[in-house]
């Protein structure tokens, strides 16, 4: 089957969109099917230019180039999944978190408010259109029944190089592995370290607007000795952080999937997040491989000492994690037999 | 490894170690991503042979054992291959021809061939030979090979050559990415430069504004300080001027207070005298009392004397009076005398007030106890004196009475006897207070008499006529019969003991025992009682008091009486003559034999035990009279009751 996958680009960057995209047509190509990944360019800023982008895709229509029939569009996120085509299948991955879930009606400037109502507009049409639906994960199923109506089934994928995660006799750390956002939340880990009583560290990986912020929160609560913004990491390094992890600490705002979360899970480590962090509660359950929290440090304090206190019980716990994860049928293959059916 | 102890620094260094160790080993055993790998059932040995090095023999074992190298089975081919002691196709059907590629079998054709040839390279000599003989053979096609490989070689360093440029290509772009950015870098500095002189201009503003806030609070403190100052100076002195004010009224007061204090010990002092005097005063009061007291006396007398005097002359009048009368005379006259005689009582009473008032202005101003107990004493004396004035005053009227008899008739004998007699009376209100002081108060003896109430139990007829109490005093029992509910009649000699029942509306005759009896009809009483009574009797006396009894009593009708045990040793040696009125102690053995013989039945006696405020009544055979205590401990008083048959 002749496949197209219609996504954006942002030159110079890569996201965990860009993985996906990439995982999937890679996967595709597995089942032994030509595939190409058609991308345009997109600007999240001016609200201008995003109106420009959904244009430029509604025009788009991929039916056939040049007496080469396309069989199949696969489109994964906005506003790539506004081309047109006989026989597509939407696998969402995202709206447009400006004028949907991360939208503040008092904040909102006017050509954003002007923004969400054209593109809320363009998604109630077109999305609908879409005869076969998938969304990346419950919580980005939900959002979309939420604001625009639309049904569709969940459809997880793994996490990038699934197979090379792995789990090793613990050390004495918690691993916080994202980008330094806002949204990510770093800071829940920091404040609740001030609380915990035992000798346990925390390492918080990655790069990103936050990391003066998190770096001076940490000197002020006096903390460099107990928990470390270590920065970018390889992959390489990253594997073994995992591996050698008490547990993984995730605790972002509403996250539409969040890989941390499997990735944990491959290195059999219980993860400690929160009620409000979106898709990680689709594979958390609370008790059994991890704790879902409130927001409160003292409660994400108390449960840091436990892994570190109870490291039978952490390992059990890690363990259970590993089974969910293969429970639940996360795998490319399940994924082609869905999207390329 | 003590995990425990790791700082973050040590865990950092560590998984750096592990994930470069794991980055080898991966790098040398997955195949290049972009050189996906498809399994097959089949191959040709030209197809495997395509691939070099690492990626030939991690290509093999993918195609014929279905995995990935084992790391020490790659090592070793690794090093036969590039060592040159085996060639390609030797490696690849050695493989192929293992146990493990033997059961997965797949098809190489022509390898085979190989195989065996091989093996028989391995036989000694012969082998060698053969070696020989077919690299001979395979010169051709080797040296198509070499050819061929050194092209590949050729086309590999060429591409490496091409991705060599490219990459310095990106070196280059990569520098002035560098350069841009430090030019960036540089505008970033002036800016901050620019900044900071920013930052400088508004700190030095910021301070010049402080300087001048901090000079105008400096100023308005300054202000404000002498103000308050100005204002501590003057309160202080309102301070001192009230308090040199309060100092002169202070010791104003002192001055005061001690002249008050000299005034107070002055007034003491003449208080304590004004009280000494009082005290000495009140003595002489009193002394100035008894003789008011012995003046009452005589005057008593004098009023006594007068009596008789007055009486006269107004019985006198009085006849002549009621003679006028009765011949029509009016009798103003009569009138008067009586009005004088009225003054006359009425001055005594103004003596009587006049002694009470002067009593109590001498109760007030005495204050010390004795003296409280010696009024007390005179109180007694002064109703004592009540009852001796009440008492002649009877009797002067009786006298009266008789002298009127006698005035227009001769003095017959009965009136002098009459008169007479009335000398015995003298002694009735001396009686009351005697009874008063020995017998106890009325309250006390009611509650005693109220033992008795038993032994009217028996008496079946006792509502159905009345009772006389002889000798009734101060009436104690006559109340208690009276309140249950018989007809009881009290009578007694003594005048004052009489007013005394009649006040209390009890019914009562002032008659003597005897007569009394003797005025009554036969059967006419139910009972007939004596407290204290038969002992004041003569023998002679109380055998005719029985005698009457048996006569006035209906049929089942009792006698009662109390009289001193003297059986009780206290009763019979001394406490039976305090009353100078009794005759003779009376035995209750005797008593009992004395009624009897006189006709009476049932007749017993028993002790009476007083004991605080009750009596009780005891059978006589409780008390054994064997030691000298046993006389000692019987009670004092015995009932003797009897019933006429």
């Amino acid at each position: 089957m002749r496949i197209l996958i219609s996504s954006i680009q942002v030159p110079f960057i890569k996201g965990g969109s860009q993985l996906m995209t990439e995982g999937l047509r890679d996967a595709l190509l597995r089942a032994g099917h030509q595939v190409e990944i058609l991308t345009m360019p997109f600007k999240f800023f001016p609200e201008s230019e995003v109106l420009k982008a959904t244009e430029g895709w509604l025009k788009q229509d991929l039916n056939q180039f040049n007496g080469y029939t396309i069989d199949r569009l696969i489109s994964l996120q906005f506003p790539a999944f506004y081309a047109n085509h006989e026989n597509k299948t939407l696998w969402l991955m995202h709206q447009h978190r400006a004028v949907y879930e991360l939208y503040n009606e008092k904040n909102a400037s006017k050509d954003l408010k002007k923004l969400k109502n054209e593109i809320k507009k363009y998604d109630d049409k077109i999305l609908p259109s879409f005869k076969k639906r998938y969304a990346m994960s419950k919580t980005v199923a939900e959002r979309a029944k939420r604001y625009n109506g639309i049904d569709s089934v969940v459809l997880y994928h793994p996490p990038f190089n699934e197979e090379r995660f792995y789990n090793k006799e613990p050390f004495n750390y918690l691993f916080f592995p994202s980008r330094l956002e806002e949204l990510k939340r770093q800071y829940l880990l920091i404040e609740a370290m001030r609380y915990v009583k035992t000798p346990v560290k925390a390492i918080i990986a990655g790069e990103g607007g936050q990391k003066v912020r998190y770096q001076k929160m940490i000197e002020e609560y006096d903390l460099k000795e107990r928990v470390s913004l270590i920065g970018e990491i390889t992959e390489e390094e990253k594997y073994t952080l995992y591996a050698r992890s008490l547990g993984v600490f995730f605790t972002p705002y509403d996250e539409d999937y969040g890989y941390v979360t499997l990735e944990a899970m491959l290195s059999c480590k219980p993860v400690i997040t929160c009620k409000d962090s979106g898709g990680v509660l689709e594979f958390v359950e609370d008790g059994t491989n991890g704790f879902v929290l409130s927001n409160s440090p003292f409660e994400l304090a108390e449960k840091i000492d436990f892994l570190y206190e109870n490291r039978k019980k952490a390992k059990e716990m890690g363990r259970a994690g590993y089974e969910i994860y293969f429970q639940k049928n996360i795998s490319w293959d399940n994924v082609v037999s869905k999207l390329a059916d | 490894m003590t995990n425990k102890d790791l700082s973050i620094d040590e865990i950092i260094d560590i998984v750096k170690k592990e994930s470069k160790k794991n980055n080898e080993f991966q790098k040398s055993s997955i195949p290049k991503k972009n050189q996906p790998f498809f399994s097959k059932e089949s191959y040709t040995i030209e197809e495997l042979c395509a691939l070099h090095d690492r990626d030939f023999i991690k290509n093999a074992y993918l195609a014929f054992l279905k995995r990935e190298a084992d790391s020490e089975g790659f090592d070793k081919f690794l090093n036969d291959l590039r060592s040159g002691r085996k060639d390609k196709v030797q490696i690849l059907s050695e493989i192929r021809f293992s146990d493990e590629g033997k059961r997965n079998g797949v098809k190489v054709p022509s390898l085979k061939k190989v195989y065996l040839i091989n093996k028989l390279y391995k036989i000694p000599v012969l082998g060698y030979i053969l070696k020989w003989f077919v690299t001979l053979l395979k010169l051709p096609k080797l040296i198509l090979r070499m050819n061929e490989f050194e092209a590949y070689t050729n086309a590999r360093f060429l591409d490496f050559e091409e991705k060599n440029s490219r990459f310095l290509h990106a070196l280059k772009e990569t520098e002035a990415n560098i350069k841009n950015l430090y030019k960036k870098s540089e505008d970033y500095f002036g800016f901050k430069e620019f900044i900071q002189k920013e930052l400088e201009h508004s700190k030095r503003d910021y301070e010049n504004s402080i300087n001048g806030l901090k000079e105008e609070m400096n100023n308005n403190l300054q202000k404000n300080l002498n103000e308050i100052t100005t204002r501590q100076k003057f309160i202080d002195e309102k301070i001192n001027s009230v308090m040199r004010e309060n100092y002169e009224k202070i010791k104003y007061l002192e001055d005061t207070i001690i002249t008050l204090n000299e005034d107070y010990r002055g007034f003491k002092h003449f208080v304590e005298n004004k009280l000494k005097k009082l005290k000495e005063e009140s003595l002489q009061d009193f002394t100035e009392f008894q003789n008011f007291k012995d003046n009452i006396l005589t005057q008593q007398k004098d009023m006594r004397d007068n009596f008789y005097k007055v009486s006269e002359d107004y019985h006198g009048f009085k006849d002549y009076v009621s003679m006028k009368i009765e011949n029509g005379i009016p009798k103003e006259k009569f009138e008067h005398l009586e009005k004088e005689l009225f003054k006359k009582y009425e001055d005594y009473n103004g003596y009587k007030k006049y002694a009470q008032e002067k009593f109590d202005s001498l109760s007030y101003e005495i204050t010390t106890k004795s003296q409280k107990e010696e009024i007390k004493e005179l109180l007694k004396i002064i109703e004592e004196h009540k009852l001796y004035i009440l008492d002649n005053q009877k009797r002067v009227s009786f006298i009266l009475e008789e002298l009127r008899k006698r005035l227009p008739k001769k003095i017959e004998k009965d009136q002098i006897k009459n008169v007479l007699q009335e000398e015995d009376h003298i002694l009735d209100a001396m009686y009351v207070l005697f009874e008063d002081r020995f017998r106890g108060l009325r309250e006390d003896i009611k509650r005693r008499l109220r033992a008795y109430l038993p032994l009217l139990s028996k008496n079946k007829i006792l509502k159905e006529a009345l009772t006389v109490d002889l000798g009734c005093g101060r009436g104690e029992w006559l109340e208690l019969l009276k309140e249950e509910g018989y007809d009881a009649v009290g009578i007694d000699l003594n005048r004052v003991m009489v007013e005394e029942c009649k006040k209390r509306e009890l019914k009562v005759d002032f008659c003597d025992a005897l007569e009394y009896l003797k005025g009554l009809k036969d059967n006419s009483l139910s009972m007939i009682s004596g407290f204290h009574i038969i002992e004041h009797l003569d023998f002679e006396m109380f055998v005719k008091v029985l005698d009457e009894a048996v006569r006035v009593l209906k049929q089942g009708g009792m006698i009662l009486f109390e009289t001193p045990n003297p059986v009780n040793l206290e009763v019979g040696t001394s406490e039976f003559y305090i009353d100078p009125s009794h005759k003779n102690p009376l035995h209750p053995k005797s008593t009992a034999f004395l009624i009897e013989s006189r006709g009476f039945i049932d007749v017993g006696y028993y002790f009476i035990e007083h004991k605080e405020l009750k009596s009780t009544l005891k059978d006589p055979k409780e008390y054994p009279l064997k030691t000298f205590e046993d006389f000692m401990k019987v009670p004092k008083d015995y009932v003797l009751t009897g019933y006429k048959a």
